[in-house]
């Protein structure tokens, strides 16, 4: 399916009469991944479930794959949008293989049982995240580590052109988070639009082409990496001293002191 | 399907058995005596079967709505709701059975409504569904202990349905509990996909388009009219709804759609056996069905449990 | 010298003398024999002259003996028409009016019938059969009608036995056309509600204790075929349910409705106060099979009960017979305790952990105010759960408990179980102080607990539990635990209740049973 861009104005958003974020804009083009930093509790998960038509639009606009959604509605472009949320929960007496079909709803083209491309997505997905041996699995029993793959691999088998992941790294160990790292890049060369929240600073440099930094519910900076990745305002978003590594291909790391 | 022919087959009356039943079904005569035992049985299994499909199909909707495996539909009130309205039958003196059913009727739909208020108000999350409906549980039972206290010693020739039997069923309540049932079965099929999508989480199910709160709003209502008009005429039967749903996921797996579809059996068939139990057991003394449902229940969902070796 | 001429001349002389004695006795024989010959010749014309004398001996008795019917039967017939005459002079009125009663009797009792088949005419729909019977009663009246004219012109004693005859057979004809109206019988049973019973019930399946008592009672119990579990009185049922003739369809509490159905019956009876009956009722109203709800709460309703069934099973005379007696017995107890300066105050427990009390509306609770005791729990509605300081509060003289399936065996138990809850409070109360609990087993037990035809035999008991006096027992003769082994109901003859109270009561039911 073919997905132009994401192009997010004046964006407000929150729950109830609490406004989370305030005044967000940006705009992400085929192919591009988008990674959104800050703080805990800057808003970052509320931007995600606004794209992922969670929660409504409070003020501003989004215009997703061409359709323009406005202030006071939800954003229902949900066979365009997958997303993964930061924390996994399911039902654990779940298992997995259901789960993954289930995260078809809206995507298969079956009316009642699955058909062979949903079954074909699934393993695929299984199989670009590792988790084949888990699919016949309870989801009670998985490691919370597994659990996020699961969830991973339930919105990347929906085979959206939009995929939204919240905080992918979490819980997961190293081998696994290079793991989601390829499938990232993976889908952005496949033209897939990523947007996903971040605490690894270390690894945005790794696959993001832009970066948006909320700090509090404002954006404060917005644009490719050199643009935003900038050691003071960093410091000065995050409220801590930070150490600025340099690589030998030129990506610079940020990491605390 | 064995287990109706089974069911029709034993009963306390020695002179229908087997032979009877082929019998009937070859189209040869019968006596008249012959005939009405098997008619009555047939009702008796007829009710089994609705109430173990409406309760099986509401605990199966209920267990994943609500996000809790030990969701059952008395959760909603209704069982203490319908046992108020036949107490109060009880009291007033209306003691026929069209009055006790239409009472047992209101009582719990009451009940629900009490339950459905208040969860709208809380926001209308599975775990205020599941805390009011236990609140007004609690609240109603109370009610109902003062009564049965109260009314002395005429309540006692109502025990048998307090504790849930399909003894006493009549065919018209009986095939008005199967609309119901079929509505809420066929509504559950509908939209069974969407229900399925409720075992990745809140979050993930709307992100896929899928609105939450309508979906358990349609499931908590439907289940409890169906339960309703099953409480109605049999009590409240107990453990079925807990144990049917749970039978089946062990059998083909959490798939909502495939559930459902496995719970129509096993619901049908575990409540016709336990009735043939309880039927055979102490002939011809009449023992409630929510004891043979426990007894019976019990073992078959242990060991299927340890066979999966679901203790996760 | 001997010489021969002598010799000789003896021995001629012998011979001669021989000769001539020979003779002599030839000659006598001879005379003998035809003296003989001549004699029975005489006999014989004797005899024959007796028989000729006897032959008009008796002609002339015969002649006699009809002279004497005869006149006897003159006398007889001159008696008869005297006594005739008498009779009919003096007596003749006095059967006439009798005569004249009875026609009249037939008369309105015709009319009756005539009516009630005319009401049955308008509620029900068979109408061929009712207008048979219309037109018999028709036929009947006019004969009554006929027999009425000839009484009035009837004046010999023939004549008016021909009337009583004819008024027999009218009589006997008004019996049958009573019996075919018994049934279909229509009966308005306690849950309002109209039992249809189409002919005379031959399969009745009872479901309460106090009904199959019933049943036996009013002489029912040949076209009884089920009974409860709980039924056990008479000792008959036990029997028949021994040996198969009547078949025990489980507990009367939740009956098993396939069974009964299985029993084919055309009458089921059970009773209003048991919700589950008027479910059974409606299920088996699906099969056709009537069922009735006897009233059972209280005194009146054992009586109307009885009736119901009586109407219900084509005994209906039995019935008011039965209720009849109870009446009297029940009035002649209630004459007995009617001067009794006291009213205990008394405690009628059912059941022990918890408390439940007898109130007001039963049958036990009227028997106990005829008695002439008080029911320390009159406020209560039938029977209750109560708090064991209520037992406190109300101070009763005397407790009476039901212990029959309670598993009590001891009444000191009894006394222990009211202790351990209120303590020595428990000595205040003046039943347990005067010793005066009294625990009821077996029979006693089960002619107060069911609202049966014994409940004259259940007054007679209370009468002697707390009014012992009024039947001659002294109060420490009566055993705490009141079984029929240790302690027996004082006869009516022991009692020296005089023989008129008794006569004039039985007189009451002669007169009623002639209806």
């Amino acid at each position: 399916m073919e997905c132009p861009s994401i192009i997010v104005e004046e964006l407000a958003a929150g729950y109830g009469k609490r406004l989370v974020v305030k005044g967000v804009d940006f705009r992400v083009e085929r192919g591009e991944v988008l990674a959104v930093i800050g703080p805990n509790g800057s808003g970052k998960t509320t931007l995600l479930r606004v794209l992922a038509g969670i929660i409504p639009i409070v003020e501003g606009r989004v215009c997703i794959c061409g359709k323009s959604y406005k202030a006071g509605s939800l954003v229902r472009a949900h066979s365009l949008v997958s997303y993964a949320p930061a924390t996994p929960i399911g039902d654990p007496w779940a298992r997995v293989r259901d789960m993954l079909l289930a995260a078809r709803y809206g995507v298969s083209r079956s009316l009642f049982m699955e058909r062979d491309e949903d079954k074909c997505a699934i393993e695929e997905a299984a199989r670009m995240l590792g988790i084949e041996e888990l699919l016949d699995r309870f989801f009670g029993e998985l490691s919370s580590g597994e659990k996020k793959l699961v969830l991973i691999a339930s919105a990347i088998a929906r085979k959206t052109p939009v995929v939204l992941l919240d905080e992918p790294m979490a819980f997961l160990d190293l081998a696994n988070q290079s793991k989601v790292l390829k499938v990232i890049r993976n889908l952005a060369s496949k033209g897939y639009i990523v947007v996903l929240a971040t605490h690894e600073l270390h690894l945005v440099p790794h696959y993001a082409d832009k970066v948006l930094l909320i700090s509090r519910g404002v954006q404060v900076g917005y644009g490719p990496l050199d643009k935003v990745l900038d050691r003071r305002l960093l410091e000065h978003v995050y409220g801590t001293r930070l150490v600025e590594f340099t690589r030998e291909d030129g990506q610079r790391l940020f990491v605390p002191e | 399907m064995l287990s109706v022919l089974l069911s029709l087959s034993l009963g306390s009356y020695r002179g229908v058995g087997a032979e009877e039943l082929f019998k009937m079904l070859l189209g040869e005569p019968l006596t008249p005596v012959e005939c009405a035992v098997l008619t009555r049985r047939s009702i008796r299994t007829l009710a089994a079967a609705v109430a173990g499909l409406g309760l099986g199909l509401s605990g199966a909707g209920l267990q994943y709505v609500l996000r809790n495996p030990l969701a059952d539909p008395y959760l909603l009130g209704l069982a203490s709701g319908a046992a108020l309205g036949v107490l109060i039958g009880v009291l007033i003196g209306r003691c026929d059975p069209y009055s006790l059913f239409t009472l047992a009727f209101a009582g719990a739909l009451a009940t629900f409504f009490l339950v459905f208020a208040l969860s709208m108000l809380a926001g209308m999350s599975a775990l205020a569904v599941i805390v009011t409906g236990i609140t007004v549980s609690y609240v109603v039972s109370a009610v109902n202990t003062v009564l049965v206290l109260a009314l002395g010693e005429k309540v006692y020739g109502t025990f048998l349905w307090l504790f849930g039997s399909v003894a006493y069923a009549l065919k018209e309540r009986v095939i008005q509990s199967i609309l119901l049932v079929s509505i809420a079965g066929c509504w559950l099929i509908i939209r069974s996909r969407a229900i399925n999508t409720l075992i990745l989480g809140e979050e993930v199910a709307s992100s896929l388009g899928v609105n939450v709160k309508s979906i358990r709003t349609e499931v908590v209502v439907l289940s409890a009219l169906a339960t309703a008009g099953i409480v109605a005429f049999a009590g409240p039967i107990g453990f079925l709804g807990l144990a049917a749903p749970w039978v089946a996921r062990l059998a083909v797996g959490s798939d909502f759609r495939r559930l459902v579809l496995m719970t129509m059996v096993s619901g049908p068939l575990i409540s016709i056996l336990s009735d043939v139990v309880a039927r055979v057991m102490l002939t011809p003394q009449e023992v409630p069905l929510t004891a043979v449902t426990s007894v019976v229940g019990a073992p078959v969902l242990l060991y299927l449990m340890i066979r999966r070796r679901v203790w996760g | 010298m001997v010489n021969s001429k002598s010799i000789w001349t003896a021995i001629a002389l012998l011979a001669l003398f021989l000769v001539g004695v020979g003779a002599f006795i030839a000659k006598l024989a001879a005379d003998y024999s035809k003296l003989s010959e001549d004699v029975s010749k005489s006999y014989k014309e004797i005899g024959e002259i007796r028989e000729m004398m006897g032959d008009v001996s008796s002609a002339v008795d015969e002649l006699n003996t009809i002279v004497k019917n005869e006149l006897g039967r003159v006398v007889e017939k001159l008696d008869e028409l005297t006594a005739a005459y008498s009779e009919h002079s003096q007596a003749i009125s006095g059967i006439r009016t009798e005569l004249i009663n009875l026609t009249s009797e037939l008369r309105t009792r015709v009319e009756e019938l005539r009516r009630e088949v005319e009401s049955l005419k308008q509620e029900s729909a068979k109408n061929e059969d009712l207008e048979l019977l219309a037109g018999k009663l028709k036929e009947v009246e006019d004969r009554v009608k006929r027999i009425e004219e000839k009484l009035s012109k009837a004046a010999s004693l023939e004549e008016l036995k021909a009337v009583r005859r004819s008024l027999d057979e009218v009589k006997r004809s008004l019996v049958e056309v009573e019996k075919l109206l018994e049934f279909p019988a229509t009966i308005v049973d306690a849950a309002r509600s109209l039992v249809v019973i189409p002919s005379r019930p031959s399969r009745i399946v009872s479901l309460a204790p106090s009904a199959t008592e019933i049943l036996f009672a009013i002489n029912a119990s040949t076209q009884l075929v089920g009974v409860d579990t709980f039924s056990n009185y008479p000792p008959d049922v036990e029997e028949m349910k021994i040996n198969g003739s009547l078949i025990d369809i489980g507990s009367g509490w939740y009956p098993n409705v396939e069974k009964i159905i299985g029993l084919n019956p055309d009458l089921v009876v059970g009773v209003e106060s048991i919700v589950s009956h008027r479910t059974v009722k409606e299920i088996l109203s699906r099969y056709g099979i009537p069922m009735l709800l006897l009233p059972d709460r209280t005194l009146e309703d054992v009586y109307k009960s009885i009736i119901i069934v009586g109407r219900a099973t084509g005994h209906l005379k039995e019935a008011l017979n039965v209720v009849n007696n109870l009446r009297s017995e029940i009035t002649l107890l209630r004459s007995l305790v009617s001067n009794v300066s006291t009213r205990p105050r008394t405690a009628l427990i059912v059941w022990l952990s918890p408390l439940w009390v007898t109130g007001n509306e039963t049958w036990m609770h009227d028997l106990l105010v005829l008695a002439q005791g008080q029911n320390v729990f009159s406020n209560i509605s039938g029977w209750s759960m109560v708090g064991p300081e209520a037992l406190l509060e109300a101070q009763p003289e005397v407790v009476i408990f039901t212990a029959g399936d309670t598993g009590i065996t001891n009444c000191s138990t009894v006394i222990s179980t009211f202790r351990d809850v209120l303590g020595e409070a428990v000595n205040k109360i003046p039943a347990v102080a005067n010793n005066r609990v009294y625990c009821v087993y077996e029979e006693y037990n089960d002619i107060l607990v069911r609202p049966s035809p014994r409940v004259a035999k259940a007054l007679k008991l209370l009468i002697a539990l707390i009014h012992p006096e009024v039947l001659g027992l002294k109060p420490d003769e009566i055993p705490n635990d009141v079984k029929p082994e240790t302690f027996e109901l004082p006869k009516y003859e022991d009692l020296g209740v005089e023989q008129s109270i008794r006569l004039r009561h039985l007189a009451v039911i002669t007169v009623k049973v002639h209806h």
